[in-house]
């Protein structure tokens, strides 16, 4: 008979076995399937990665991703710390609120807030019609199907994620540590450039990250909000592989796009600390 | 007649409907070392808080050198804080925590440094400067912080309960070293502590403090000796609480009546009043036989040896339970025993009548 530790042992390894299992039919398989694809469709070799580096079309593609990215991180970012630096200092109540806003808006489908924004923006949208009723304007704006909207859209889609990351970090600042600066003759906004800025910058930094890694890899929004003006790794991936059925290509930047999800999160992690960049997310 | 340099007149503060100051009023001396003492929630932290211009007060006034400075933010007060948890700034160095007053007020190069210096030098921290704080231990960043509070040369020094957080050693240590902070800078020092050998030590003059009112003002000796009631009586250690009504004047002394003892005390007691006649229990002797003067007769119930002393705990007649401290070179004290019928007897400028 097994003594009860080996047992015990048993049992665990039967407990633990599904997660690698899971990991190694659900990412290492198809990614190597897919990294397969890269070299060798339409016919083997490197010339998809030779496209990738001199095809002008693809260049366009990848910078403007990173440029839409960027923006949509730096915007959605700054908007976020606004409302968790509300967050941090309302009443119980007034903090409850914030939370409800900031999650129902992360619970709503990308899909529905998407076409939302398209009867908002659109030319015969509610916007442009006020805009043109009043007249402010001759003509409508264009609002939507390009960058404008695909940004708008983004920003919207990723600011819930910027602020729950931020508010472990603006939590943890001590009133105390604040009061005792103003004690010391710092006036509220010193405070904030001196103190609570650099005490609440890991957590920006930990959002910044996780915003960016996400928006490099978005397709539903990009793709109704920028009107094929707007298009985005993913959606051109999507464009290659099933309008095009250019399936070496659309593997191809399938791994790009993942190497520049890989890069940016070892440079935040050099940068800020992987456990940040995690431990936001509690 | 000059003005008062701080003055807290009938400070108000209400929480929900909780009452966290009522009425406080009471005036502070430049130079001073005064203590708010009293149990948590008594509203000696928030009368602290108030008057660094943390609290909005629903009454009252806060007057410096006869200025009213009620509504006056804290960053123009001009008051160093030391907070509980002693609140150092986590992002930075010893030298940069220290240094931040200075900073906020453009003090910078060689003057900036040369103060830093100074003062970290005092506070007995001049090798750590480049330290992170969150390498510290708690007495370091207890003198991090009083060094930070005390560089910009504050018109007074508020310290909130800066020793709880540390052990007893280094409390009594931190307590030596507040001492001479104190003396060597000449600021005024407010001191909140809930700790009553903490107060009666350091302090020139104690508040004490109660449910959001003052009990008592004085020093640590009139606090101690002289209670107000028997609140302060009790907060401030061990008293013994013998009920007497005021029978008579003789000169400066009262005669009280406890039962049918009649008992003497060296204060003015208007006839009549009913009361506590209150003694410190190592204010009282024992002896076998009746001695002359005031004495009651008592029961040994408890014996509790302390080392350099016995507490006894006695029962006095209608069952008036009384503590007593005695030294273990008493001759008495090695012929005590529970059940031993004694004399407890005390000097007539010992006892302390509380009309109350």
């Amino acid at each position: 008979m097994a003594s009860p530790t080996s047992e015990t042992l048993k049992i665990w390894v039967f407990l633990i076995l599904p997660l690698p299992v899971l990991v190694v039919l659900g990412y290492v398989v198809p990614t190597a399937g897919v990294l397969g694809w890269s070299f060798t469709l339409p016919e083997p070799g490197v010339q998809n990665y030779a496209a990738v580096l001199e095809a002008q079309r693809l260049q366009t593609v990848i910078w403007r991703t990173l440029r839409i990215c960027l923006l949509t991180t730096v915007i959605s970012v700054g908007l976020a710390y606004l409302i968790a630096y509300r967050w941090r200092f309302a009443t119980p109540r007034g903090r409850q609120l914030i939370e409800l806003v900031v999650l129902v808006s992360f619970w709503l489908s990308m899909l529905i807030r998407a076409f939302a924004w398209l009867v908002l923006l659109r030319g015969d949208g509610v916007i442009n019609q006020t805009l043109l009723w009043l007249g402010l304007i001759e003509a409508p704006l264009p609002l939507v199907r390009n960058e404008f909207g695909a940004v708008l859209g983004m920003v919207h889609f990723m600011v819930p994620f910027a602020v729950l990351p931020m508010l472990n970090s603006f939590r943890e600042v001590d009133d105390r540590v604040l009061n005792a600066a103003r004690s010391l003759g710092a006036t509220p906004g010193q405070v904030l450039r001196d103190i609570f800025f650099p005490l609440t910058l890991p957590g920006m930094a930990a959002a910044s990250g996780i915003v960016f890694i996400f928006s490099l890899g978005s397709f539903v929004t990009p793709a109704l909000l920028g009107g094929g003006r707007a298009v985005m790794l993913a959606e051109y991936i999507y464009l290659q592989m099933f309008q095009l059925s250019n399936w070496g290509m659309g593997a191809t930047l399938a791994i790009v796009l993942m190497a520049m999800v890989v890069v940016t999160a070892l440079i935040f992690g050099r940068l800020f600390g992987f456990k940040n960049i995690v431990g936001g997310l509690k | 007649m000059t003005a008062p340099f701080v003055k807290l007149d009938g400070l108000g503060k209400i929480y929900g409907r909780i009452a966290a100051l009522d009425d406080v009023s009471l005036t502070i001396r430049e130079g001073e070392f005064l203590t708010f003492l009293g149990p948590s929630g008594s509203g000696k932290s928030t009368t602290l808080m108030a008057l660094a211009g943390f609290i909005d007060l629903n009454r009252g006034r806060v007057l410096l050198e006869g200025r009213d400075i009620t509504g006056l933010p804290p960053e123009k007060r001009d008051f160093g804080v030391v907070f509980q948890g002693y609140a150092l700034f986590p992002h930075m160095t010893v030298a940069q925590n220290v240094a931040y007053p200075l900073k906020i007020r453009r003090v910078a190069g060689a003057e900036a440094d040369t103060r830093v210096r100074e003062v970290l030098e005092r506070v007995g921290l001049a090798a750590m400067a480049d330290r992170p704080v969150a390498r510290l231990s708690g007495g370091q960043q207890q003198r991090v912080a009083l060094a930070r509070a005390l560089i910009f040369r504050p018109k007074m020094l508020l310290l909130d309960e800066p020793l709880s957080a540390l052990d007893r050693r280094l409390r009594q240590e931190m307590q030596q070293e507040l001492a001479r902070l104190h003396r060597d800078f000449g600021t005024t020092f407010l001191f909140v502590t809930h700790d009553q050998e903490e107060a009666l030590a350091l302090s020139d003059r104690i508040v004490v403090f109660n449910q959001g009112r003052v009990e008592q003002i004085g020093t640590p000796q009139e606090v101690y000796d002289r209670p107000a009631n028997r609140f302060v009586a009790n907060f401030l250690g061990d008293m013994n609480l013998i009920p007497v009504r005021a029978e008579a004047r003789e000169g400066d002394v009262t005669i009280c009546l406890s039962g049918t003892r009649r008992l003497r005390v060296r204060e003015e007691v208007a006839p009549g009043a009913q009361g506590w006649l209150a003694l410190r229990p190592e204010r009282m002797g024992l002896s076998e036989t009746q001695p002359d003067g005031n004495a009651l007769p008592a029961t040994v119930t408890t014996i509790t040896y302390q080392g350099t002393h016995l507490i006894l705990q006695l029962e006095a007649e209608d069952g008036l339970a009384l503590d007593a401290r005695l030294a273990v070179t008493d001759p008495l004290a090695a012929r005590l025993a529970a059940g031993m019928a004694v004399w407890c007897h005390w000097p007539e400028e010992s006892g302390h009548v509380m009309t109350e």
